[in-house]
């Protein structure tokens, strides 16, 4: 039996070779690419660094990066409140509604993108409300977008830490019901919490379709930047692809870290 | 905490009350959720079907909106190519998911932890920068092309990134790291023992993964189609600079017509929108029945 193993064990190497060089193969020409002075024949003209002096001198880069950062934090922290508030009594009183909050939240799996933007852009672009902020039409959309994930994080997180035996626990030794959540209940879910965050903090970051349809150039961030780039040199363009992809790969590599400690 | 004069018959209706007004209470923890959904999901959506329904500038009640989706060439190419794109992406992406959350699933603990993180980390690449890479490695002046070209190949007689092929492989590239995170886990659900069960009984894997693994995993496999499928129909960024004008396809053209430069056309870009929900729908519908009648045949066999 571990010699038939052993045989079949070539073709999953096979695989999964040649899966990395696809899936590299794009990054490794960026990276390349954003250091050569032109590519017409077999091999670059000449190396240089230039695009990369130019990019960090660019004086919108920096601030760029923050803003994609800056709008992801209100609807990290209303969408974790709303979720956290509507699962933790679900689970701890009324389990037969967390199917529900389930369904509501899964939606944005599906309708995302370009189809949650433009309904609320035609529904509240013109209206009289609040909602015509673009800031606010864009937190708020991004509270939907980034639903999915925080429930899931925080759903896992609860089931996982067992709350109802630690309410009762915690009551059985006198503690109220607000104490016990502030206390014990909170500050168990929040490495949940920490990396739901996380992972909306990189699909925020990520997005180019709804920050495009509901700000365009009035909140430039740093995938609207790239986009506005466009017609520049494709090396400078590399250069910023390069960034913003160790950004994100910088904080799913905190993510990953971070789950793998919460599975042990 | 009751009114005076309470008999025993009342306070017992008392207490019920009280348990349902604390059940109530409990349920207004339900309440900025619901309110989220109902602003941000429900309402634009019923405003969109609603005015989808009506006649520019009239604003009476029609069909006409729907009837040109159908009708004009336009829409009818646009539907075509996302459909295409998406349908054929999610089905190769989720035949190559396969085989990689298969070969992931045979490897030790070491290698499974660096092709995870592998895979999470492309899963990042959508998007704009994708776009790029490709652009950097396969457009017009794209590294792969040129360097073809100086050895005598001509790259553009078979492949063009500015086409649908292009799209294509872009789309299939950025379904592959989330296909491949989704499966893996119901590779796991799947009980070595039945592997040496199969064997005993000399069933060759592929008769062993047709009448036994891929079954078991049918519910994950039609979950991630539905995934990858809304996926791809929804993709915006990575189409939006490719093909602008010679390839319609719905996300692009829905936008133009709310946020374009010329005159929104809010009527017909919200049945626009609409069909591609309902697109949607069907497929994830689709998938949920399939599901469903599948595995009733399998608990009754």
């Amino acid at each position: 039996m571990k010699d038939k193993r052993k045989k079949t064990k070539k073709l999953p190497y096979v695989i999964l070779t040649l899966t990395t060089i696809f899936l590299l193969i794009p990054f490794v020409a960026t990276l390349v690419y954003s250091f050569t002075v032109g590519w017409t024949k077999l091999f670059p003209a000449g190396w240089t660094l230039k695009y990369w002096a130019q990019a960090f001198t660019e004086a919108d880069l920096w601030p760029s990066i923050l803003r994609g950062l800056l709008i992801s934090i209100p609807p990290i922290i209303i969408t974790n409140i709303i979720v956290v508030l509507a699962l933790y009594t679900a689970v701890v009183y009324n389990p037969k509604l967390e199917k529900y909050i389930q369904a509501v939240c899964m939606i944005p799996n599906s309708l995302k993108g370009v189809i949650i933007a433009i309904p609320v852009l035609a529904l509240y672009s013109g209206s009289d409300t609040i909602f015509s902020n673009r800031m606010v039409m864009l937190s708020c959309i991004y509270c939907i977008s980034i639903l999915p994930f925080v429930y899931q994080g925080i759903r896992n997180n609860l089931h996982g830490i067992n709350v109802n035996q630690l309410l009762e626990a915690a009551e059985i030794l006198g503690a109220g019901k607000l104490y016990a959540f502030m206390r014990i209940v909170l500050p168990n879910m929040l490495s949940g919490i920490l990396v739901s965050s996380l992972i909306s903090l990189s699909i925020i970051f990520g997005d180019f379709a709804i920050i495009k349809i509901i700000a365009g150039n009035k909140y430039q961030t740093v995938q609207m930047l790239l986009y506005n780039s466009r017609l520049i040199v494709l090396q400078y363009q590399c250069v910023i692809v390069i960034i913003m992809f160790a950004a994100t790969w910088i904080l799913s590599q905190v993510v990953f870290k971070l789950q793998n400690k919460n599975k042990v | 905490m009751f009114p005076d004069g309470l008999h025993g018959v009342t306070l017992f209706g008392e207490v019920i009350r009280m348990k349902k007004l604390l059940q109530l209470r409990n349920m207004l923890t339900m309440v900025p959720l619901v309110i989220l959904a109902v602003l941000f999901i429900f309402l634009p959506i019923l405003s969109m079907i609603r005015q989808s329904l009506t006649m520019p500038e009239v604003g009476t009640f029609t069909l006409d909106n729907y009837i040109t989706v159908f009708t004009d060439s336009i829409y009818r190419v646009a539907t075509k190519n996302s459909l295409y794109l998406s349908f054929v992406s999610s089905i190769i992406g989720l035949i190559l998911s396969f085989l990689i959350a298969y070969s992931i699933n045979e490897l030790g603990k070491k290698g499974q932890g660096r092709i995870l993180s592998l895979l999470n980390m492309v899963s990042n690449f959508a998007g704009l920068p994708l776009y790029f890479s490709f652009v950097v490695i396969l457009g017009n002046t794209g590294i792969f092309v040129l360097a073809l070209k100086a050895i005598g190949i001509n790259l553009a007689t078979v492949f063009k990134l500015y086409s649908i092929q292009g799209l294509m492989l872009m789309f299939i590239y950025f379904q592959l790291p989330l296909g491949s995170l989704m499966l893996v886990p119901a590779f796991q659900a799947i009980n070595p023992a039945w592997k040496e069960a199969a064997e005993i009984l000399e069933a060759t894997p592929f008769k062993f993964w047709t009448r036994i693994g891929i079954p078991v995993m049918l519910p994950s496999l039609l979950d991630t189609f539905a995934l990858l499928f809304a996926n791809a129909i929804t993709a915006y960024a990575t189409v939006l600079l490719l093909v602008t004008t010679s390839i319609p396809l719905l996300p692009v053209k829905i936008t133009t017509m709310f946020t374009g430069e010329m005159t929104p056309q809010r009527e017909m870009g919200s049945a626009l929108a609409i069909w591609m929900i309902i697109i949607m729908l069907l497929v994830i519908c689709g998938c949920n029945l399939l599901k469903k009648l599948l595995c009733k045949g399998g608990g009754k066999a």
